[in-house]
């Protein structure tokens, strides 16, 4: 009797245990990761893009330092270049298309969305930025995937997607600028979801003006940047600007400086530019060349006593002997080598600034700019750059009736612009653990200002039309200092940057090899379009 | 107790004579291996149910019996004895145990013990004597050269690291292939350790907490079918561990053993000792830099673009013409002995260094103490056993000990219900494993690929200056390791602390003869913390300094319950049927927590508040300025881990058995995985499985008396299994910028539809035993299907996803497993075993998806060299690398210049890690108290990239580049115009098709053509790793019985020496390089880098019990 008792209780935990068993609850709560993010605001989307426009260490190091500057002259790598640039390719690629998901869902968030001022706000800023870095990306390799790029997670037709050609890259995002333009027109009252969302704009907190003139200084330069491939696009474009006095960066506002510009200011923002000393620091393989010294000095004097720019004492310092000295862009076998650890940080500690180790006998990026993790901004574009621009437009009649008086004026004040942001920017650099100031550590001679600059490179000393384009572009090529992309693009476009040597044999950057692994049809296509995939292929923009 | 039964037998032996014709008779029963008595032996008076059992102390006596009486002696695991009485009164039986394994038993699925002839699946047993023998470095490792089919390897490093396991083949494509490890019929959680095959520090898997001394005795459950009913955990196969219970024993039951471990390196790669350090910087003779005085300085390692190609003076850059080099490259002088300036700016005599790679290696120890007791009555067993080890491996700074209690009881609560209960505690303790591989912190890259061969260690003796600070090394010359390497060494410490508690508890009610319920509850609990410490490099205690903890918490907890119903002679026929339904759960939680300091404020102080707190303060125009460099919050704030998964099952399995030579066993189960969506979470899989004992049913021995055993047997199964968790939602990276959140995509487009991953096997099998199971063969063929596998692939980045996640991957594996026991001599004296056996397993990818035809399972350089990928077509392990670009004839083109060869784009097949088939030979001669045993195992083919063959030829370190340096070249004219014999001729053609000519310098085999680093040929690298390799030979002594009764003292006494991984007898690898230095453990293997030299261990045992 008890033995039945005892074993009909076990039956009955037997049942139990099967009801417990054969359902499948709390499934749901077990596999939900507790620290994982199912939702992103708009806004976290979109502060994930705009950090993606930091540079990183690997695009700094191995495009940047290795390869663009070297390629610019903006300045001169002292030792044999360690040539694995596509680990530099394949960060270029990575900081692009993994940011194109977020820009993709956020495209997909707009077209859903009840029209409003807020989402038009939101949609041009997206399409600014998106515009921004395609620019870039298009530039250093030419034909790249887009339309049909990014699209992997909302559709699994997409995953290899074809490459578009530079020229249809080109329209649609100066199309996409100028709606962006007028988009950011409208001047309803800020409201929900916008005021929200701006709280995550980085780049200029919200300022939808200052959108507005990033839009339209990026249409004025791209479509220079395109001017002679399609030079009535390009005019069409540089006429809307400026016709219709669309809002852009400005530099000098007649005689008196307002000194724009679009860039990423660290602390103002928020973070830290944590890679930049490292891409010199490890690199440390670049000094100031002999191209630029000699458009910023008149000797080569090592007590500088020949400067005449002060973005000299900006841009470099002096070597380890204390001595201004640069490195033939051209060496030859009698060149010294290079030596020195001039971007260690040791240099942070008190008392051990002028430390710039043995050898270092050429004189190297001032340290202020390339450890300055904080007050030293990411240059997008900057007011100086429009000047120069405007004066090519007018100089050649590009859009707007040729002027060589405007351009004159146009010219001046881009290097007024120049010299004055940069002198603007020194004062504030500091250093991360001593505080020090730039200007407390290298002082830049009171004579020294745009007057200076003026009376080596004023207009007038230029007795041709290409001398004057040259101006134009040397100038804006020194503006570029901290833009190599930009300047590389320059001299692409133009050939007419200052340069040593032989005419510039390098146009683009090879595409990545994990294209070549993955995306090999497509990217094949690409190739064979374009004629090959070294760097002295031509660009669409740069074939004539 | 000698005292006592010598009377009595006295007395018996009296009492007997008195009556002559029904006698009675006794007697002691012993093992002939060693002596021992034997309890429990059953003695059967022949055709009669008339009998006895022997007592504790083997013991016995049979009132009445005659002279004409048989009596038979049998015994588990010793051969039945038949005896005829005559006129003796006192019987000493000897026996001998079972030499053949054909009627062993073997534990199964859910613990059930069977005789392993029923059963219609393969398994193999390794037993508590062969496993404490071995001296291997897990319990794991006991089996390798043992069984069939299971592949077990150890990879780089030094003791104490990570096996890897796996059981007829890779069923995954990616993801966990190792089995399933139950002890006590409780799974066990065994991660598998290091997977990164390029660097890492190998802190070792779970397998290593086992203690041999603890273990009974293992099964390997191969198939399918064995392992259904482990479910999806199960897939892989499953090794069922039984632990060692309490039993009635002489004596007062308490056994000690001590074991003496040593371990020493010996296989070291060889080297070229006659020149130093110095770069391909120039084609004239290598010399030493002269400062201004006429000093001889140290040499170079970089050139730059000024090397200097011909006599017409044109020139080129060094990594133009030669790639990438490490440090090590020694292309320098030659090593006389002269003074020169070294590079810490002594003078120092550039001397031969012949064993300074050697610097960092000792002999290596293992002591092993262990003390158990047991004992047992009616009511129930215990044993109480506490080992403790400790360990120095062949490294310093390494040391780690383990100390593990385990009791087990068994307790019979009633006539109907037992209970079975064990409990586990295992307390280890490491400091530092080593880095290995490609890590600039791992001294066996130094070694490789940053040391050249006139190193003479002067880091590594003045790392630290007197004061304690660490010496910054002025002038150090070497690259890509850290140039404070020997200062991390010493004084970076990592160390981790683990209390792993497993216990079950099992009840069994036996409601009737012929029902039984079983309830069981199990559980793997584990704490560990891993505490980094950095010791500051300044006086002050504050420079560099860092602190980081992290601990973690692993629980495992299974519930099972489970019903036996049985019935034998099933109306009256010769059926017996068994069935059984359970039911299962388990549920598995990992919770972690990571913290670290920052900047450090306080000195010396190792602990998370030891950080700097940013002040900041906004300036006149309000922007915010940072007054005092701090750490950020972000950066500073403890991260959490956390993973959790529930599986439920329901089972059930069917077995049937007619006339004891037709057996049938069919499974069934459903399993609900919380991995899974919810229309996927619940999915049933079954297997079936027959044998049949031909020999029986068709008694063939009368026909055949040499065949006394015939089996044939067969089984189809399918398992399937979830995946890890949370992959079934849409998760964004997230991470602050700016102080507000950033949103990402994930870096992986994961699945749409998510399925369980299903592995369909079959398997055929066939045993014969001949000349009374003198000579066993097994012999298995198995086919294996995974379907729906799981598996990331890469796509292009442009997608917007560098990877894919797919449910579609399909592998295959088909293999043949030959098992040959013998015994060639057999006497009461001398036993002889020889055993052999061989596998050969095929694992082919047949599908990868839509998306891709390639899956990279690991490289260590990203697209800059060689990887292991899956191939569709290709077996499991391809190796991929830049390839020679040939010609339609087949002949490798080089440049036009003739120093280079040209190589293919993209990466292509080169070689493949699968050998052609492994196995082992093992023999095991008994005599006397003495047992001598020996095994070897091989594994046959597959191919391995030899990082460390290819680095030492572009280094100049392999003794074969000596060749063309000492003379032994093409004359070649240098750039000055001398002309010396060290030129070469590529092998090849010029794209035209004309045979390259042009002699060049030696540095053009050695450097640009062998590999490295950047898109350089791999080929060269690609070796086949065939090895034979001397494994074991024990000696063993065993007290007699008589002996130890005689002393007093022991009950039994045991002594043995055991030689483990002596020597290879044959192997392929050049420059002695570690054949079995394939790094990690993870499903990529065939990656040889940097690694570790061969190790042989000897050690001395006792084993005493009182």
């Amino acid at each position: 009797m008890t033995e039945m008792k005892r074993f009909n209780k076990i039956l009955l935990l037997l049942f139990m245990i099967s009801m417990m068993v054969a359902c499948t609850k709390d499934f749901n709560e077990i596999n939900t990761n507790p620290h994982g993010f199912t939702t992103a605001s708009d806004g976290s989307l979109f502060n994930g893009i705009i950090e993606s426009m930091v540079l990183k260490g690997d695009e700094q190091f191995y495009i940047n330092n290795e390869i663009l500057y070297k390629q610019t002259q903006l300045a001169a790598v002292t030792k044999d270049a360690w040539g694995n640039f596509t680990i530099g390719t394949e960060a270029l690629w990575d900081n692009y298309y993994k940011t194109l998901p977020s820009i993709r869902e956020l495209e997909k968030r707009y077209d859903a969305a009840e029209p409003s001022s807020s989402i038009n706000r939101m949609k041009a800023m997206l399409d600014i930025v998106f515009a921004y870095k395609t620019f870039k990306m298009t530039d250093l390799f030419g034909d790249i995937p887009v339309s049909k790029a990014g699209y992997g997670f909302q559709d699994l037709e997409y995953l290899h997607p074809e490459y578009d050609t530079q020229r249809d890259i080109y329209l649609n995002m100066l199309a996409k600028l100028k709606t962006a333009d007028s988009l950011l027109s409208d001047t309803a009252v800020e409201a929900e979801p916008f005021l929200s969302f701006k709280a995550f704009d980085k780049f200029f907190k919200g300022d939808v003006m200052q959108w507005q003139k990033l839009a339209n200084s990026l249409r004025l330069r791209y479509a220079m940047r395109m001017v002679n491939q399609e030079p009535e696009l390009a005019g069409e474009v540089i006429l809307d600007v400026l016709e219709n006095n669309r809002p852009i960066l400005v530099g000098y506002d007649l005689a008196s400086p307002v000194l724009e510009s679009a860039c990423l200011w660290p602390a103002q923002s928020g973070f830290k530019n944590e890679s930049l000393n490292w891409s010199f620091r490890e690199h440390n393989g670049l000094r100031m060349g002999s191209t630029l010294w000699h458009l910023l000095s008149i000797n080569d004097n090592g007590d500088g006593s020949g400067i005449f720019d002060p973005r000299a004492y900006i841009f470099f310092e002096p070597d380890g002997n204390n001595l201004w000295s640069a490195f033939p862009q051209v060496p030859d076998l009698t060149t010294p080598s290079s030596g020195g650890v001039p971007y260690g940080e040791h240099r942070d500690d008190a008392g051990n600034f002028n430390i710039k180790g043995d050898n270092c006998n050429y004189s190297p990026f001032n340290y202020f700019l390339i450890r300055d993790q904080d007050y030293m901004p990411i240059i997008f574009i900057t007011g100086a750059e429009v000047h120069f621009l405007l004066a090519e437009a007018y100089f050649r009649g590009i859009g707007v009736p040729a002027d060589r008086d405007r351009a004159d004026i146009e010219y001046m004040n881009g290097i007024n612009s120049s010299v004055d942001w940069w002198k603007k920017l020194s004062r504030t650099l500091q250093l991360p653990l001593s505080a020090l100031k730039f200007k407390d550590v290298v002082s830049i001679p009171q004579n020294l200002n745009a007057a200076s600059v003026l009376n080596h490179f004023g207009s007038w000393i230029a007795t041709t039309d290409e001398e004057f384009l040259a101006l134009i572009y040397t100038q804006c090529w020194i503006d570029a200092f901290r833009q190599p992309w930009d300047a590389y693009a320059l001299a692409r476009r133009t050939g007419l940057t200052p340069r040593d040597g032989g005419p510039l044999n390098h146009f683009r950057m090879p595409y990545p090899p994990s294209e070549y692994q993955y995306n090999s049809t497509n990217c094949n296509a690409a190739i064979a379009r374009q004629g090959g995939d070294s760097p002295e292929t031509k660009l669409w923009w740069a074939k004539k | 107790m000698l005292k006592f039964t010598l009377p009595l037998i006295l007395l018996l032996f009296f009492s007997l004579t008195l009556q002559a014709q029904q006698r009675k008779v006794a007697g002691t029963v012993t093992s002939s291996d060693d002596g021992n008595s034997l309890p429990g032996v059953s003695i059967l008076v022949k055709g009669t149910a008339t009998g006895t059992t022997t007592d504790i102390d083997g013991n016995y006596s049979l009132p009445n019996i005659s002279s004409s009486t048989v009596l038979v002696f049998s015994f588990l695991g010793f051969q039945p004895q038949e005896v005829l009485v005559g006129d003796r009164e006192i019987i000493n039986i000897a026996m001998l145990s079972t030499v053949t394994k054909l009627d062993e038993f073997v534990v199964t699925a859910l613990g059930v013990k069977r005789q392993k002839r029923e059963i219609g699946y393969s398994t193999e047993k390794i037993g508590s004597e062969d496993i404490s023998r071995s001296g291997a470095p897990n319990v794991i490792n006991a089996i390798v050269g043992r069984s069939a089919g299971v592949l077990v390897s150890q990879g780089d490093g030094v003791e104490g690291g990570t096996t890897r396991i796996t059981i007829r083949g890779n069923n995954n494509l990616n993801g966990n292939n190792q089995p399933l490890i139950v002890v006590d019929n409780v799974p066990m959680e065994n991660t598998p350790g290091l997977e990164n095959i390029g660097r890492g520090v190998d802190w070792g898997n779970g397998v290593s907490d086992l203690n041999a001394l603890d273990i009974e005795d293992y099964t390997v459950l191969k198939g399918g079918a064995a392992s259904a009913l482990y479910g999806a955990r199960g897939a892989n196969g499953v090794i069922l561990i039984t632990t060692k219970r309490g039993k009635k024993q002489k004596g007062i039951g308490v056994t000690y053993s001590f074991d003496h471990k040593i371990t020493h390196p010996y296989r070291y790669r060889d080297v070229q000792n006659k020149y130093g350090h110095g770069g391909p910087i120039s084609f004239t003779e290598p010399d030493f830099p002269v400062d201004g005085e006429g000093n001889l300085l140290y040499p170079g390692i970089y050139g730059n673009d000024k090397l200097v190609l011909n006599q017409e003076g044109a020139t080129s850059s060094t990594s133009e013409e030669f790639g990438y080099y490490g440090s090590a490259v020694s292309w320098g002088p030659e090593m006389k002995g002269q003074m020169i300036k070294w590079w810490d700016g002594e003078q120092r005599a550039y001397s031969p260094q012949p064993d300074n790679y050697k610097m960092p290696f000792q002999d290596g120890y293992t002591q092993t103490h262990n003390l158990a007791a047991s004992g047992g009555s009616d009511k129930g067993t215990l044993r109480i056993s506490l080992t403790r080890q400790d360990h120095k491996p062949i490294i310093s700074n390494s040391n780690y000990n383990r100390t593990t209690v385990n009791v087990g009881t068994t307790l019979n609560v009633s006539d109907k219900v037992k209970a079975d209960a064990v409990m586990t505690y295992v307390k280890f303790n490491r400091l530092n494993s080593p880095v290995l591989g490609e890590d600039w912190n791992s001294f066996s890259k130094g070694y490789l690929y940053s040391w050249p061969r006139s190193y003479q260690g002067i880091d590594m003796q003045n790392y630290q200056l007197a004061d304690g600070s660490r010496n910054n090394l002025e002038g150090y010359p070497f690259m890509y390791v850290d140039k404070y390497l020997w200062w991390n060494y010493y004084n970076n410490n990592t160390s981790l602390d683990r209390d792993k508690y497993t216990g079950s508890l099992a009840l069994t009610y036996n409601v009737t003869s012929w029902l039984n319920l079983t309830a069981r509850a199990g559980r793997d609990y584990t704490i560990e913390q891993k505490v980094a410490t950095s010791k500051p490099t300044d006086v002050i205690g504050l420079m560099g300094g860092s602190y980081s903890s992290d601990l973690s918490r692993n629980n495992s907890d299974n519930f099972e319950f489970v019903a036996t119903a049985e019935k034998t002679n099933i109306f009256n026929s010769k059926l017996n049927i068994r069935l059984t339904a359970g039911a299962n759960r388990w549920d598995y939680k990992y919770y972690s927590i990571y913290g670290h300091s920052g900047t450090w404020y306080y000195p010396n102080m190792y602990t998370f508040f030891n950080y700097t707190e940013s002040v900041t303060s906004l300036n006149e125009i309000g922007e915010l300025v940072v007054d005092e460099k701090g750490d950020l919050l972000k950066d500073i704030a403890a991260q959490e881990k956390v993973k959790n998964i529930r599986n439920n099952s329901v089972f059930s399995f069917l077995n049937l058995d007619y006339n004891e030579y037709l057996f049938l066993e069919l499974t069934g189960r459903n399993d609900w995985s919380s991995t899974l969506p919810s229309n996927s979470n619940s999915y049933f899989y079954p297997s079936a499985s027959a044998s049949f004992i031909a020999s029986e049913a068709f008694h063939i021995q009368k026909h055949l008396p040499w065949l006394n055993f015939l089996k044939i047997r067969g089984g189809a199964s399918q398992t399937a299994s979830g995946t890890d968790p949370y992959q079934t939602a849409f998760y964004y990276t997230t991470a602050l910028f700016g102080g507000d959140q950033t949103s990402y995509f994930p870096t992986l487009i994961p699945p749409f539809q998510l399925k369980p991953q299903r592995v369909n096997s079959y398997e055929a099998g066939l045993n014969i035993g001949m000349f009374e199971n003198r000579i066993d063969i097994d012999f298995t063929w198995y086919y294996k299907y995974s379907f729906d596998q799981i598996l990331d692939l890469p796509l292009p980045t442009s997608s917007g996803a560098p990877g894919i996640r797919i449910n579609e991957g399909i592998l295959s594996n088909r293999g043949i497993e030959l098992i040959v026991n013998t015994v060639p001599i057999q006497t009461s004296e001398i036993i002889l075993k020889a055993g052999l056996n061989i596998s050969r397993n095929r694992n082919r990818i047949e599908s990868l998806g839509d998306y891709s035809d390639t899956y990279v399972l690991a490289d260590i350089w990203g697209l800059n060299g060689p990887a292991i990928a899956l191939k569709e077509g290709d077996d499991y392990g391809s190796i991929i690398g830049y390839d020679y670009l040939y010609n339609e004839k087949g002949e490798r083109i080089v440049n036009d210049a003739g120093t280079k060869y040209e190589i293919t784009d993209t990466r292509v097949p080169i070689g493949n890690a699968s050998p052609d088939f492994t196995g082992g030979v093992h023999t095991e001669l008994s005599w006397k108290g003495f047992r001598l045993f020996t095994l070897v195992d091989t594994k046959w083919g597959g191919d391995i990239y030899c990082g460390s063959y290819v680095i030492s030829l572009q280094t100049g370190q392999s003794p074969s580049t000596l060749l063309e340096r000492d003379g032994g070249g093409l004359p070649y004219t240098d750039p000055e115009g001398n002309v010396r014999n060290v030129g070469i001729v590529l092998d090849g053609v010029y794209a035209d098709g004309t045979k390259n000519d042009k002699v060049v310098h030696y540095y053009y085999k050695y450097l640009p053509n062998a590999g490295g680093w950047g898109k350089f040929i791999s080929t060269p690298g690609i070796l086949e790793n065939t090895w034979v390799k001397m494994r074991e030979i024990s000696l063993a002594y065993s007290l007699p019985g008589k002996v130890c009764d005689k002393l007093r003292v022991f009950q039994g006494l045991t002594l043995s020496v055991t030689g483990r991984d002596l020597f290879y007898i044959y192997t392929t690898l050049p420059d002695h390089i570690n054949p079995e230095g394939v790094m990690g453990s993870g499903n990529a293997q065939g990656f040889e880098w940097a690694s570790y030299p061969g190790t042989r261990s000897f050690s001395f045992n006792v084993n005493a019990s009182f």
